[in-house]
C-alpha cells in the first residue's frame, strides 16, 4: 500500500466513523419545534464528505487569498476606472446579503438540529461556519467601502438603517424563512432554490459587472463565497435525493419546489434585476439574460430534468417565475426612484444611451417606462421643477402610492404600472394588499398554519400621515451634517438635497390600503 | 487621509465627509475591533421586519428564562470572527497531525502499555460520543441565541466539540494502526448499552433535550465542561497517560483544553453580563443558581459513575474530583455568580 492509500483510507474510515457518532436519544427525547412532515430515510449520500481537519485548512488557505486580494486591489483601485454608480449600488446590496446569510445560517443550524439523518446533519453544521464566514465577509466589505468611498457614510450605517428605508423589505423575508415550520420546506427554499439557482446569480455573474465597472474587491470577496456556496447547494441536493428516496413524500415535495421558485423570485428579483440593468455603467448582459442562463436553464432544465426520473415535475410555477424575473427589476427600479428621500444610496437615472440599451434587452420597455426616466431627468437637482416622488404618482395615474405587498413587501406595480396584479382584500376583518395571487395564496396558507399570525405593517401603514421629510428626519436618513439626505437622485457631489430642500418639494404619505379601505364601510386596517 | 483613499477619490472627485467606520458600534476598546465591526449588530432585530411576524418568532425573548436589557453588549473576550477561528482551528488540526506522525516515526505508539491502550478504547474513544451530544445541544443553543455575538460563540464551541470528537477517531484510527489493543469498533454498542456509560449518556441526552439556550450554555460551559470534562480529559486521562508510556493522547488532549479555557472564559463574561444587569440582575442571579443547584448533582452522579474508569487508570478519584471542584469554584468566584463559600466540597 503506497503511502497517498493508506492517508487516503485513513480518511476514508475517520470520515465514515464521524457519521456514526449521532444516536437516536433515548432516555430524553428532544421535542423539537421545528419537526418535519417529510419522511427521510435514515442514511443517504454525504453532501460534504469533510472532516475538520481537512475543512479548517482548505478554508483558511481560502480566507488568507480573499483577504490578501483585497489588500492587492486597493493598491491598484486608483488606476481602474470605477464607476461611481456601481459603488452606490452596494449600499443597498451588501446589507440585504448579510441578512441573507444570517437567515441561510439559522437555516443550516435548525437542518443540522432536527434531521434525522447523519449525512444531512453534518453537512448542515459545516455550512453554519461557511455562513458566518460570509457575513463576517460581506462585513468586511462595507467596512472597507465605508473607509475608502468617497460617500462614507451610508456604508459606515447601511446595516444600521436597513430596516429604516424602503428598499430591504422583500428580501428581508428570507430571515423570517426560516420561522417557517418545516425544515425540509426550509431546505427546498433555502438550499435547492436559494443557494442552488440563485448564488450562481449573485455571487457568479454579478462579478463580471463589478470588475466591468472597475471594482476588483468585490468579485474577490463573492467568488470565495461561492465555492463555499457549492457545497451548500450538495446539501441542498442531497435533500432533495432524500427526500425523493420516500415515496410518500413526492406531493408535499412537489408543492414546495413550486412555491419556493416563486416566493424567492418574488423575494429577489426586483433586487436582482435593478442591481443588474440600473447600476451599471459599463454592461454585460441583462439580468433576463442572467436569469434565463443560470436559472431557467441550469436550474430548472439541467438540475430539475435530473430529477424527473424519480418524479419530480418541473416547477408548475416556472413560467410565472421567469415573467417576474423579465420585469421585477425595472417596477422595482422605477419605485425606488420615486421613492430616493427614502433611501441611502445615490441614484444615477438611466441616460438616453441607457434607455436604448433597456429598450434593446426588454422590447416595449421604452413604451412602459421611458416617460417617467425622461420626466426625472429634469427633477435631479434641488430646488428645481420638484420632486421624483410627485412624477412617480403623476406616473401611476391615480395620484396615490402603490400599495406595499403585505406577505412580501414588493410594491404592487407587478409586473408592471400598467398591468398590476394588486389585490386589496378583507381577511378576518383587516383591509391587507396582496401584489399577486401567490402573495395572497401564501398569507391565506400561512394564516391557516398559524392563526395567530399577525399581518405586517408596510412602511406606508408604518409612516401613514407623516410627510417625507418627517420620515427622512426620525428614521434617521439625514447625514452627519443633520441636514443632507443619505438618499440622493443623483450622482453630482456639488448639488446635494437638504432637508430644507425636501420641505419644498415635499408630499404626505398615505397608505393607499387606508385610503382603499375608507371608500369601504366598517373596514379596519392593520393597526 | 491615506495615499489609498486619495486614490479612489480622484476617480470619483471630491468627497462628502462623513464617519469612516461604523457608527452603530460602541467598542469595547479604544476602537472598533475587527471582531466587533464584523460580527455585532448582523442579527436583525425583529422589530422593525416589515414582513408578516409569522407563526413564531425567529429569536423569541422567551426561549430562555434569562432576561437582558442588551444581549448585543457581550463580547467574546477572545474577539473570535470567522476568519481568527478557522485559521485557529487549522493550526491546531496541523499541529496534531504532525504530532501523530512524528508519534509513528519515532515508535511512541509502541511504548504505550497495553492496559492503558485498552482503557483508551473503552472510555476515550467512547467519550467521542460525549463530546458530539454536546456539539449539538450547542448548535441549539447558538441559533437560538438572541444576539450574533453569542450565537457565533456558542456555533465555534460546538465545531470545538465536533473536532475533539472527530481528533478522538483519528486517534483510534493510528493507535490501532500501531497494532495496539483498543478494539475494532468505534464503540457505539458500549455508548449505547455499556451500564457504565450509561450516567453520562443520560446527562448528555437531557442537555440536548433543553429548550432553553441559555441553560444549556450555562450548564455545559459552567458545570460539566469544569467538572465532567476535566475530570475524564485532564485528571484522568491526561495525567495518567503519561504514567503509562502514552505521549500520544496527551497533545489531542492539550488542544481540547485550550477550546475549553475559550468557551469557559466568555461563558463568564456573558454571566458578569446578566447579573450586572440593571433590571434584570437580581433575577437572573435566581435562575442561574437554580440551574447549577439542578445540573450539578446530575454530573455528580456521572462522576460517580466514573470511580472505576479512575481506578483502572490508577488515578486518585476524590483527588480528581476535589482538583475539578476547585476549578469550578474559581470560575464561579469569577463570574461573580457564587462566592467559593458557597459551593459545595
Amino acid at each position: 500500500m503506497t503511502a497517498q492509500q493508506a492517508t487516503a483510507d485513513r480518511i476514508n474510515e475517520v470520515h465514515e466513523r464521524s457519521k456514526d457518532l449521532y444516536w437516536d436519544p433515548s432516555y430524553h427525547v428532544p421535542q423539537r419545534d421545528t419537526a418535519t412532515m417529510f419522511k427521510l430515510p435514515k442514511r443517504t449520500k454525504d453532501p460534504f464528505r469533510h472532516l475538520l481537519r481537512l475543512y479548517a485548512p482548505s478554508q483558511q488557505e481560502k480566507d488568507e487569498r480573499m483577504y490578501g486580494s483585497v489588500t492587492d486591489a486597493l493598491s491598484r483601485v486608483g488606476n481602474r476606472d470605477l464607476q461611481p454608480r456601481w459603488v452606490e449600488s452596494l449600499k443597498v446590496s451588501l446589507p440585504i446579503l448579510t441578512l441573507l446569510e444570517i437567515g441561510a445560517g439559522r437555516m443550516a443550524a435548525i437542518l443540522a438540529d432536527s434531521l434525522d439523518n447523519p449525512e444531512l446533519r453534518a453537512g448542515n453544521m459545516a455550512q453554519v461556519v461557511d455562513e458566518i464566514r460570509h457575513y463576517n465577509m460581506q462585513m468586511y466589505l462595507q467596512r472597507y467601502w465605508a473607509k475608502h468611498w468617497i460617500d462614507p457614510e451610508p456604508f459606515a450605517r447601511g446595516l444600521q438603517l436597513k430596516d429604516k428605508t424602503i428598499g430591504f423589505g422583500p428580501a428581508s423575508g428570507l430571515t423570517q424563512l426560516s420561522a417557517v415550520a418545516d425544515p425540509i420546506a426550509m431546505s427546498i427554499n433555502g438550499q435547492a432554490v436559494a443557494e442552488t439557482a440563485y448564488t450562481n446569480v449573485i455571487f457568479t455573474a454579478v462579478t463580471e459587472i463589478a470588475a466591468a465597472n472597475g471594482d476588483d474587491v468585490t468579485p474577490t470577496v463573492f467568488l470565495s463565497i461561492q465555492s463555499d456556496e457549492a457545497r451548500h447547494m450538495s446539501n441542498g441536493y442531497a435533500t432533495l435525493a432524500a427526500v425523493l428516496s420516500e415515496p410518500e413524500n413526492l406531493p408535499m415535495l412537489q408543492i414546495q419546489v413550486d412555491a419556493g421558485l416563486r416566493r424567492l423570485g418574488l423575494m429577489l428579483d426586483g433586487w436582482f434585476g435593478t442591481l443588474y440593468d440600473y447600476s451599471a455603467t459599463h454592461r454585460t448582459k441583462s439580468y433576463g439574460e442572467i436569469w434565463d442562463e443560470w436559472v431557467w436553464e441550469d436550474f430548472i432544465g439541467t438540475y430539475f430534468g435530473r430529477l424527473e426520473p424519480f418524479g419530480l415535475q418541473m416547477p408548475s410555477t416556472a413560467e410565472a417565475a421567469r415573467h417576474h424575473a423579465h420585469t421585477a427589476g425595472h417596477a422595482n427600479a422605477l419605485f425606488n426612484y420615486g421613492l430616493w428621500p427614502l433611501g441611502i444610496q445615490r441614484l444615477d437615472p438611466p441616460t438616453a444611451a441607457d434607455c436604448d440599451w433597456l429598450e434593446s434587452k426588454y422590447p416595449g420597455w421604452y413604451a412602459t417606462y421611458g416617460a417617467f426616466w425622461e420626466t426625472i431627468r429634469d427633477l435631479t437637482r434641488p430646488g428645481n421643477s420638484g420632486l421624483a416622488t410627485h412624477a412617480l404618482l403623476d406616473f401611476l395615474g391615480d395620484g396615490q402610492l402603490p400599495a406595499l405587498c403585505n406577505t412580501c413587501s414588493n410594491a404592487c406595480i407587478l409586473p408592471t404600472p400598467k398591468e398590476s396584479t394588486v389585490r386589496i382584500k378583507q381577511i378576518d376583518g383587516v383591509w391587507l394588499a396582496f401584489c399577486t395571487d401567490f402573495c395572497e395564496f401564501s398569507y391565506v396558507m400561512m394564516k391557516q398554519m398559524a392563526p395567530g399570525m399577525l399581518p405586517a405593517q408596510t412602511f406606508f401603514q408604518r409612516w401613514d400621515g407623516h410627510s417625507l421629510s418627517e420620515v427622512v428626519q426620525a428614521a434617521g436618513l439625514l447625514r452627519a451634517d443633520g441636514k443632507t439626505l443619505m438618499g440622493q437622485p443623483h450622482l453630482d457631489l456639488d448639488h446635494l438635497w437638504t432637508l430644507d430642500d425636501l420641505r419644498t418639494a415635499d408630499m404626505e404619505i398615505r397608505d393607499p390600503v387606508r385610503l382603499y379601505a375608507e371608500r369601504h364601510a366598517s373596514a379596519t386596517v392593520v393597526p | 487621509m491615506t495615499t489609498r483613499r486619495a486614490a479612489i477619490q480622484q476617480r470619483g472627485g471630491e468627497s462628502i465627509p462623513g464617519p469612516r467606520d461604523f457608527v452603530y458600534i460602541t467598542p469595547r476598546g479604544r476602537r472598533i475591533s475587527e471582531y466587533e465591526a464584523l460580527t455585532l449588530y448582523v442579527q436583525p432585530l425583529e422589530a422593525d421586519s416589515p414582513t408578516p411576524r409569522a407563526m413564531r418568532s425567529t429569536w423569541p425573548e422567551d426561549n430562555t428564562l434569562l432576561r437582558c436589557g442588551d444581549w448585543f453588549n457581550f463580547r467574546d473576550p477572545a474577539q473570535m470572527w470567522s476568519r481568527s477561528y478557522v485559521a485557529r482551528q487549522a493550526e491546531q488540526e496541523r499541529s496534531l497531525e504532525r504530532a501523530s506522525e512524528t508519534a509513528r516515526a519515532a515508535g511512541f505508539y509502541a511504548r504505550i502499555d497495553d492496559d492503558w491502550a485498552a482503557l483508551l478504547g473503552d472510555v476515550y474513544v467512547t467519550a467521542g460520543y460525549f463530546e458530539k451530544g454536546l456539539s449539538w445541544a450547542l448548535d441549539y443553543a447558538q441559533m437560538n441565541a438572541p444576539a450574533d455575538v453569542i450565537g457565533v460563540a456558542g456555533a465555534f464551541q460546538s465545531i470545538d466539540k465536533q473536532r475533539h470528537a472527530e481528533d478522538i477517531l483519528f486517534h483510534h484510527y493510528d493507535l490501532r494502526a500501531a497494532g495496539l489493543p483498543v478494539g475494532d469498533d468505534g464503540r457505539r454498542s458500549a455508548w449505547l448499552e455499556d451500564s457504565q456509560f450509561q450516567p453520562m449518556r443520560e446527562l448528555v441526552e437531557r442537555i440536548i433535550a433543553t429548550r432553553d439556550w441559555a441553560e444549556i450554555i450555562i450548564t455545559v460551559n459552567l458545570v460539566v465542561e469544569p467538572l465532567l470534562g476535566r475530570y475524564l480529559f485532564n485528571e484522568v486521562l491526561l495525567r495518567q497517560g503519561a504514567v503509562h508510556g502514552d505521549m500520544t493522547t496527551g497533545p489531542i488532549l492539550l488542544e481540547a483544553e485550550s477550546d475549553r479555557e475559550r468557551n469557559l472564559d466568555w461563558t463568564v463574561d456573558l454571566v458578569e453580563l446578566l447579573l450586572t444587569d440593571e433590571v434584570h440582575g437580581g433575577d437572573n442571579r435566581g435562575v442561574l443558581s437554580t440551574w447549577l443547584e439542578q445540573w450539578t448533582p446530575r454530573v455528580d452522579v456521572v462522576l460517580e459513575s466514573l470511580r472505576p474508569v479512575a481506578l483502572r487508570a490508577g488515578a486518585d478519584h476524590d483527588a480528581a474530583v476535589a482538583a475539578v471542584r476547585d476549578g469550578q469554584a474559581t470560575l464561579l468566584e469569577r463570574s461573580g455568580l457564587i462566592a467559593s463559600a458557597e459551593v459545595a466540597p
